[in-house]
């Protein structure tokens, strides 16, 4: 703790006691520039209050003598130990030294002038009232310090468990009798010190009047104040008890200003507050987050938000104490001021009423929030509102618009064809005729009669509308030349499938169990000499396919068919002549095999129906299948269109940034 | 050991397949004989997959599982079709008659699904891939073959335009060769791994 005569700083003109913080007396209005050199004390520097930041106005309230009683008597009390670490200083020593030295310069100077008049009421006794002011701020202390020891617990941070720090429980201590007020009645207990009660011990040993019974001339000083301030009688109550820079006699003590709280108590804030605001405004810590009362989460709070000001006027209470002596001691200088303080005041109170309309009388100091406190209540807020919210979009986030476009899509599919269908002729097929099935057609006319023909079947039933008509006029060509027809399949669905076309034929279909491996087997058609094979017993008749054969005709929709039997099991009857029926999507895929003469020829769907001579009240909607692929031309160039569209709004955005 | 022995059979199946392949007219019958095998096998293996497929959609009946209802459609057909097939036999005009009318307006919705399905990714293809080599050779050769399937343009005329239009036909077949040739490969290597002991069969 540093020495307070370091602190403070005594007029050399009128022995007034000043902070070291202010340039001018707060009773005279002389400058102290040299007040340093006159006094011997060691020189601080000098800053101006205004470039002061909050955290040294908070680490000069830190060193102020007052807290160190607070320590002291913390360390009297054997209590809160873990909370108040720090060591006491000797101040009880040093501060009636600078009261002597206070009272040596009043006596020093004119006796009537203001100092003196000002502390005439309590001159004769004022030892009595030294040591008595100071037992009772003791026992005050203590009381207030048995309270705060069971209602916290031990902390080792600057923090406690409400989140309030150390400079505010000491600011709050310091004020107890606001606290008090604040709390409720009832929560006392007995062995705690009331405000009547101190408020009449303090009365018995100063021997003074009740309030009631004071001269006037005493209240007239001690309330000096209050003329200026009447407007802030609903502000609430806040009773400098304990700190001041100035003579006590200058000082209502807090219970004769807690019994007048109606008309007198009010005006300490009020100063406190304006000079609190000068301060804030210098320091550029005036509060610029009033417009928050919307969250909901401020809101709730904020009924019992006490605004910064009120808290801060704790916080800076030395200096504002010095402004407020000065303001006493200058009324000339006060009054000009007045206007325009009274309508910061008044502008202030406007928004306080707008966002707190409860008066902070009724807030419990454990409700009071500072401004880093409400910004961070406001943070939490933010995050507890988000809670849940997606932040940043999915990509399946506008999954109904989506849905919304795909069913558009299907249903001008659908309606297209479905129109064509229905309202349009059915159309011929314009197509040239393909190398391949040209190729297929003369295949099929080098077949000549009596010669046996194997066709396979392996198509499935959607496939059936595409294959069937040229299978059909196949059938249709090979039995005009009296031709040997074998059908097989290793499909189970071709059983059923090929049967309507096979049902006037000799032929029959066949069933090939195995698959690739079974027509493989078949294709091998070297019987062991001890016995049959399985797949001999399978096949109802001959099981050597491949006896007599000229020709295989694969009737497929699958190229991975044709591929498996064209490099499987060809190589086992390489003598045959291979040709294919398949759809338009497995043609390409076959394409290789035509070009190296593996396969002789083949018929792809819709497209080389003309070939064979099909019908067209056979095929499918020439006109359908147009329509279809018109749709799917526009569906794919409005995708190009929708990413060219996408790709120009994040260039633009990319340029505007 | 265990993979030892599996990889043993692998390697000898595939020499003996080779052998047969190479060394045809005398290995023939041993040929067929594995492949014949092969076929009971493998239709054991589909049997057993039957076989398994029905009791876990007999499981998700019987623990109400989610979409339990499309297992019991599943089981009941497949019941129904067992019964009726052995009853009145897979030749039965009436039983082929009941099966195709189940199953070619079901397969003709799936190809008309796969059309739409299609459709959606034209339209997404993009948006979600960009543009890149492959999208934008998949759009204009789409667009291409798809505009010279509609029929509307013939070339007749013009010999010249026509060879160009069967040289941009011809590509889909160097599309599938090159393809063709990588599944070649592919299987080549594949065939090797296994004969030289570098594939495990059981991983």
């Amino acid at each position: 703790m540093s020495d307070p005569s370091d602190e403070l700083r005594i007029c050399p003109h009128c022995g007034q006691l000043n902070s070291v913080y202010t340039l001018i007396c707060i009773n005279c209005g002389q400058e102290l520039d040299d007040i340093f050199e006159i006094e011997g004390l060691e020189d601080a520097p000098l800053e101006n209050p205004d470039g002061q930041s909050l955290e040294e106005v908070l680490n000069s309230l830190d060193e102020n003598p007052l807290l160190s009683h607070e320590e002291e008597n913390t360390e009297d009390s054997g209590e809160d130990s873990e909370v108040e670490t720090k060591e006491p200083s000797d101040e009880e020593e040093l501060l009636p030294s600078w009261l002597d030295k206070i009272r040596q310069r009043a006596k020093d100077e004119d006796p009537s002038g203001d100092l003196a008049k000002a502390g005439k009421a309590a001159d004769e006794k004022r030892d009595q009232v030294d040591e008595a002011f100071d037992q009772v701020l003791r026992r005050i202390r203590e009381s207030e310090q048995n309270k705060a020891g069971r209602t916290r617990k031990a902390e080792s941070d600057l923090v406690d468990e409400n989140g309030d720090p150390e400079w505010l429980r000491r600011i709050r201590e310091l004020h107890p009798d606001q606290d008090e007020s604040l709390e409720n009645a009832s929560t006392a207990s007995d062995d705690e010190w009331t405000d009547e009660e101190l408020e009449e011990l303090f009365r018995k040993e100063l021997g003074l009047h009740k309030p009631d019974e004071k001269p006037e001339e005493a209240q007239g000083e001690i309330f000096a104040e209050q003329e200026t301030n009447e407007e802030s009688q609903a502000e609430p109550e806040f009773i400098p008890d304990d700190f001041h820079n100035i003579p006590e006699e200058d000082i209502p003590s807090p219970w004769t200003m807690a019994t007048n709280e109606e008309s007198d108590t009010s005006e300490a804030p009020q100063d406190i507050n304006s000079a609190q605001k000068d301060l804030e405004n210098s320091e550029g810590l005036a509060v610029t987050d009033e417009a928050e009362a919307d969250e909901p989460l401020v809101e709730a709070v904020e009924p019992h938000v006490i605004d910064d000001f009120e808290l801060d006027d704790a916080e800076a209470s030395p200096l504002v104490d010095n402004e407020e002596s000065e303001d006493s001691d200058l009324p000339e200088v006060k009054e000009a001021e007045t206007p325009d303080h009274e309508e910061e005041q008044s502008e202030n109170e406007e928004e306080e009423i707008d966002e707190s309309p409860q008066p902070t009388e009724d807030v419990a100091p454990d409700l009071i929030l500072l401004r880093d406190q409400r910004d961070r209540a406001r943070i939490l807020n933010e995050i507890i509102s988000q809670e849940g919210r997606r932040s940043i979009p999915l990509p399946h986030e506008n999954k109904n618009n989506h849905r919304l476009g795909s069913v558009i899509l299907s249903l001008l599919l659908i309606l297209g064809i479905l129109a064509t269908i229905l309202f349009m002729p059915n159309g011929s097929p314009a197509f040239p005729n393909s190398p391949t099935a040209i190729a297929f057609a003369k295949n099929l006319e080098t077949i000549s009669e009596g010669q046996s023909v194997l066709l396979v079947l392996d198509y499935q039933a959607g496939s059936k509308n595409e294959i069937e008509p040229l299978l059909e006029k196949l059938l249709e060509s090979l039995e005009t030349k009296n031709i040997s027809l074998r059908v097989v399949t290793a499909n189970p669905e071709n059983l059923w499938l090929s049967a309507k076309l096979f049902a006037g034929s000799p032929s029959e279909i066949e069933f090939i169990p195995g698959g690739v491996l079974g027509y493989l087997s078949l294709a091998v058609a070297e019987k062991p000499v001890w016995g049959t094979l399985p797949i001999d017993k399978a096949v109802k008749t001959d099981p050597d396919i491949f006896a007599g054969l000229s020709h295989i005709i694969l009737v497929s929709d699958s190229s991975e068919f044709v591929r498996s039997w064209m490099e499987q099991i060809s190589p086992f009857q390489l003598h045959l002549n291979t040709s294919v029926i398949t759809t338009s999507v497995s043609a390409p895929m076959l394409s290789p095999y035509f070009a190296s003469g593996q396969i002789k020829g083949y018929v792809a769907g819709l497209s080389d129906a003309k070939t064979l001579g099909v019908e067209k009240d056979l095929l499918v909607n020439q006109r359908a299948f147009q329509v279809g692929t018109l749709l799917m031309i526009l569906v794919l160039l409005l995708g190009i269109i929708m990413k060219l569209d996408e790709d120009s709004r994040s260039n633009a955005e990319r340029s505007t940034e | 050991m265990k993979q030892k022995t599996s990889l043993i059979v692998a390697i000898v199946s595939g020499l003996l397949m080779l052998g047969a392949l190479f060394f045809q007219p005398y290995t023939a019958p041993t040929l067929a004989l594995v492949l014949n095998w092969l076929i009971i096998l493998s239709s054991s293996a589909l049997l057993a997959g039957i076989a398994g497929l029905v009791v876990n959609h007999l499981g998700f009946i019987l623990k109400a599982r989610k979409g339990c209802l499309y297992s019991l459609v599943l089981l009941i057909s497949f019941f129904a079709t067992i019964i009726f097939g052995i009853i009145l036999g897979v030749d039965n005009p009436d039983f082929l008659q009941g099966l195709s009318a189940i199953l070619l307006p079901m397969q003709t919705a799936l190809m008309a699904l796969i059309a739409l399905v299609l459709m959606s990714a034209a339209i997404k293809l993009f948006r979600q891939r960009g543009w890149s080599i492959l999208t934008v050779s998949f759009a204009v050769s789409a667009l291409l073959f798809l505009f010279l399937n509609l029929g509307f343009v013939r070339f007749d005329s013009n010999p010249a335009l026509q060879n160009f239009v069967a040289i941009i036909q011809g590509l889909p077949m160097i599309g599938a060769r090159g393809l063709l040739i990588g599944v070649a490969l592919g299987a080549l290597l594949m065939g090797l791994r296994v004969l030289f002991g570098q594939e495990a069969s059981d991983e």
